[in-house]
């Protein structure tokens, strides 16, 4: 909640990636609750049917249909032509998502380091399974998006990867919806989207969402909250400035009003749940003191998005 | 409970209490303080504001204790006090008795005794601290403040403090009272509060209508009664007196009252000593006196003086019947047992006698004597001294045996011609007093400023020259003495009913002069006394042997009485006289002409220069001390002072010595002019609790506690 005089910054992938979180997701993947078709041959069953070894259906052949995959036993038996159809393995496409406004790089421990570090392990787990991943930062900057990067693949990318990550410096505000339709637009084919951001979005967070899973996004919202902002130990009268638009709001912190707010605080959290439940989205809340292996071998597996 | 600014308290709160919640809710001098988003904050405000507009307040208590401590200094605004006894906006005025009885230290304090006076002073500024302060904000009549003056008496008043509500001044003016040793009179004291009481002056009325009648005030007097003028003190119907009683009226004293020295007529080296004592105790008490003559034992003698005696004055109020208006309450009168001792010496030399009452075989106080100021008294003993006297007469028969009877240390007779060339050629012997039978010097020998050469002379059958402002006319035939001044020295024990004087000439005295008739006729002037600063003179105008008066008893009287007054005058009393004072009153007297570097000692020892007038005069007071008081000053000594070296120095003795004052048993009735005055059963003074005190540190408590809650909100 409390903006930290100098939060800390990642310089490279060994700040965001230890040695033994490495170890604990190296066996990990990323998987889907829907398939979905990929570009590129990956290490995943699609429901596209393909060339894998695994039979799927069979189909009556017509003109031009590759001769190698008729089925010659039951041309034989029914003396008529059907072609053998295999599930296609495809790769999964991985798009993670940080929101790297100036409201994230506040509490104790940072709300945004906490998003760089999930974000990097979720990223080193879709290269490693030869995973199509992208990575955009939502930010202050034309369009409301900060940077991105695409199409990385392979554990080689991974350095890539959490460049990426640490160049990008989050300040000011942004339209949450705008950045989503930027998202949106640009993002082509399927897969899996992870959003890292705490949505408080005063303009809402619920047209940019309908946006993204309106794509066909398997949609995971990662809600990073920090302990103060769950919890403010503050009291007193009190100014409190807003670090993304410089707004204030005067209060007087009593124990009924920080009731109020921690209520208020929880009731947010719901409905936002309520909203991507609706529209087949994940939801996990986090706060930023949350281990990230507890985060990912815990929170992120149970839900599904990991395995 | 009361309330002495309830309308300034209740502005202040309608003022305060607004800017309090309005400060509040504009919620100014908050801390800064950065978050990641107002966005939750407002939605919780939001709806906590909106269940009530005054939701932000609700359970807040921090806002609590504030309004807290507002409404306790609200509160002290208002300045509450309770069980006053003090209406609004009231005139006091506080008389206190500083008289030598406030002396008694038979008030009890605690474990420890304390004076009359102090017992006084402590009651007065009770009262002072009870009174309604002035408001800054004066909202309404009502609430005006208390005044109160402060006059303190003896047997004089003086205003020690002008109305005023300024309670420091007061008390100041309170405890800058000291007791004096003089006697209480309670006149002038009320003539001086009536004097200073406001004016009322009527609304609506005409110049007629104005009045210059004094309102109403409340007159709260402290004594212990020993007022002896009481009874001529009057109050005005509408003022309330509060008689505030201190001491007690079983409080034994022995005093002396009277002290008086006499020299017999016919051996004046014989020396009496009177002494007058009185016990206010209720048993028989014995008592040493003590006679010190300039400090050296002279005798003791020791005297049982019976005890005193109590009666009851006044009427019982009795339960239903009817009492008649002009009952007097019932109070007990100590008469005090008295008793004297006579002391008597052989002694020709004058000097300060002094006695003293002692614990019969001690040299302590008499035992359980509260009052010490009249365990001594003093006078100072004239050395003695007969009459120089000469005579200058044509041979007068009558006149020169009445002379030669009167015990004189020298009696000269002249004629006229050898008299007069005698003062011509200044080889005069001195007299105490010289008769001028029918002759008076010629008017260049006359250097004195009376008409006369300076001296005393007794002048009969003639006058002195008209410089003296006596002028002798015509005769006017027989004439009768109708009135006398009876207490004049010169005509002391005189009766002057029978003589009738056979040619008295016309008299006529200017205005203004030294001449003063002390003896008039049916015709005027029949004895003339002629004072100036160096002559003296008794004048007879008529010829004595044109009247009866040589064959009357009181001729040989009046010879002897004038011609003493006249020598004593020039010698010098023989005892008191002059030199004899009561405290509060003035010294004055006359010091020979000429006299340089004059001072005065008080009984303290303390020394203070005098200015002498031209013609000697000095005056020194009113002394408020007995005691012995020593004039001193570089010259030429008069016949009855003390010369040692080159300065001469006289006594002076002040005492007490007087019985109503020495009688200390307070009263619980004063009887006034025209109403008795009842003290309160109670003394202590109902001193209005002010609380306002109390809330202030309320306040400050929450204040404390304020702050421990406001660091536990925040820290914990």
């Amino acid at each position: 909640m409390l903006k930290a005089a100098s939060p800390p910054r990642p310089k490279s992938i060994e700040d965001l990636l230890d040695a033994r979180l490495i170890a604990q997701i190296e066996r990990l993947d990323i998987t889907s609750r829907k398939m979905f078709s990929g570009k590129l041959m990956g290490e995943r069953r699609s429901k596209k049917r393909g060339q894998s070894v695994e039979f799927a259906d069979h189909r009556p052949y017509v003109m031009g249909d590759d001769l190698r995959r008729i089925d010659w036993n039951i041309y034989g038996r029914l003396d008529r032509l059907f072609m053998k159809i295999f599930l296609e393995e495809e790769d999964l496409g991985l798009h993670v998502v940080i929101d790297s406004s100036a409201s994230c790089d506040t509490g104790e421990p940072s709300k945004y380091l906490f998003m760089q570090k999930a974000a990097m392990a979720l990223g080193y787990i879709g290269l490693v399974n030869m995973n199509r991943v992208a990575a955009t930062t939502m930010g202050d900057a034309e369009g409301s998006v900060a940077g991105s990067i695409k199409d990385l693949r392979g554990r080689r990318r991974t350095q890539d990867l959490s460049r990426f990550i640490c160049s990008i410096e989050p300040q000011g505000g942004y339209s949450f919806r705008e950045a989503a339709e930027r998202i949106a637009i640009s993002r082509r084919g399927k897969g899996v989207m992870i959003i890292f951001s705490d949505f408080l979005f005063k303009d809402g967070y619920e047209s940019g969402l309908r946006l993204l899973t309106g794509r066909g996004y398997d949609v995971i919202c990662v809600q990073v909250l920090s302990p103060q902002e769950v919890d403010p130990p503050i009291a007193g009268d009190l100014r409190l400035k807003d670090v993304e638009d410089g707004d204030f709001a005067e209060v007087t912190i009593a124990a009924p009003l920080i009731k109020k707010y921690k209520a208020t605080v929880a009731a947010y959290c719901q409905q936002l749940q309520e909203f991507c439940t609706q529209r087949d989205m994940g939801y996990v809340f986090a706060k930023s003191d949350l281990p990230i292996d507890l985060l990912l071998l815990d929170y992120l597996r149970r839900r599904g998005v990991l395995q | 409970m009361t309330w002495l600014s309830p309308l300034l308290a209740g502005i202040a709160a309608a003022i305060a209490i607004p800017t309090l919640l309005i400060l509040y809710f504009l919620k100014l001098r908050r801390r800064d303080l950065e978050v990641s988003t107002t966005l939750l904050w407002k939605k919780a405000i939001e709806d906590l504001q909106a269940n009530a507009p005054f939701q932000k307040l609700r359970r807040n208590l921090l806002l609590f204790l504030q309004l807290l401590i507002l409404a306790a200094a609200l509160l002290a605004i208002g300045q509450p006090q309770i069980k006053g006894n003090i209406n609004a906006g009231q005139k006091f005025v506080i008389l206190i008795d500083r008289s030598a009885s406030m002396q008694s230290v038979d008030e009890v304090d605690g474990k420890q005794m304390r004076s009359r006076l102090d017992a006084a002073k402590e009651q007065a500024r009770a009262l002072v601290d009870s009174m309604r302060e002035p408001t800054k904000l004066k909202i309404s009549a009502d609430e005006s403040s208390d005044e109160a003056m402060l006059i303190a008496f003896d047997s004089t008043a003086e205003v020690r403090q002008q109305f005023t509500s300024d309670k420091a001044s007061l008390r100041a003016a309170i405890d800058a009272i000291e007791t004096t040793d003089g006697p209480g009179l309670l006149t002038e004291a009320v003539q001086l509060a009536r004097a200073h009481a406001p004016k009322r002056i009527i609304e609506g009325k005409t110049v007629e209508g104005l009045s210059d009648e004094a309102s109403a005030v409340t007159l709260h007097l402290w004594t212990d009664g020993r007022l002896s003028d009481a009874e001529r003190a009057g109050v005005s119907p509408q003022d309330e007196v509060v008689l505030h009683k201190v001491g007690s009226n079983e409080s034994p004293n022995l005093g002396v009252v009277t002290l008086r020295s006499e020299r017999s007529f016919e051996d004046a080296g014989k020396l009496t000593i009177f002494v007058g004592i009185e016990s206010t105790d209720r048993t028989p008490r014995t008592v040493d006196a003590e006679l010190t003559i300039n400090g050296q034992p002279a005798a003791i003698k020791s005297i049982q003086i019976p005890a005193a005696t109590v009666s009851r004055t006044g009427e019982e109020k009795k339960e239903g019947a009817e009492g008649s208006a002009d009952a007097r309450p019932v109070t007990e009168v100590v008469k005090s047992g008295s008793g004297g001792v006579v002391f008597q010496l052989d002694r020709y030399e004058g000097g300060l006698a002094t006695v003293k009452l002692r614990t019969p075989g001690t040299d302590s106080a008499p035992t359980g004597d509260v009052f010490s100021v009249d365990d001594q008294a003093s006078i100072v003993l004239a050395p003695a001294k007969k009459l120089r006297l000469a005579m200058v007469s044509g041979g007068n028969l009558f006149l020169r045996t009445a002379l030669e009877g009167i015990p004189t240390a020298k009696f000269d007779s002249y004629a006229t011609a050898d008299f007069e060339s005698k003062l011509r050629a200044r080889t005069l012997p001195e007299y105490d007093c010289i008769v001028l039978d029918g002759y008076v010097p010629p008017a260049e020998l006359c250097t004195g400023s009376a008409g006369l050469p300076p001296g005393r002379w007794l002048l009969l059958g003639t006058a002195p020259q008209p410089s003296s402002g006596m002028i002798v006319g015509l005769p006017q035939g027989p004439a009768k003495f109708i009135e006398w001044k009876k207490d004049h020295p010169a005509l002391r024990q005189v009766n002057l009913d029978e003589p009738t004087i056979g040619d008295l000439p016309l008299v006529t005295i200017t205005p203004g002069s030294s001449s003063v008739a002390i003896a008039n006729t049916d015709k005027g002037p029949g004895i003339v006394f002629v004072g100036s600063i160096d002559t003296r003179a008794v004048v007879v105008p008529f010829d004595v042997s044109k009247s009866d008066w040589p064959f009357n008893l009181s001729w040989v009287i009046f010879l002897a009485s004038s011609t003493r007054a006249l020598g004593d005058d020039a010698a010098g009393s023989a005892g008191s006289g002059s030199q004899a004072l009561q405290p509060n009153n003035i010294l004055s007297d006359r010091i020979p002409q000429g006299a340089t570097d004059a001072r005065i000692r008080i009984p303290g020892g303390d020394i203070s220069p005098l200015a002498p007038a031209p013609d000697g005069a000095v005056v020194f007071g009113p002394i408020r001390q007995q005691g012995v008081y020593e004039i001193s000053w570089s010259g030429q000594a008069g016949p009855l002072d003390r010369q040692e070296g080159g300065t001469a120095k006289r006594l002076y003795a002040a005492n007490l010595l007087d019985e109503y004052e020495s009688n200390i048993t307070s009263s619980n009735v004063l009887n006034l002019r025209d109403r008795d005055v009842t003290a309160r059963s109670e003394n202590q003074i109902t001193a209005d609790r002010k609380l306002w005190p109390w809330l202030l540190l309320a306040a400050l408590a929450i204040v404390v506690f304020e702050w421990f809650i406001y660091n536990r909100k925040v820290y914990v």
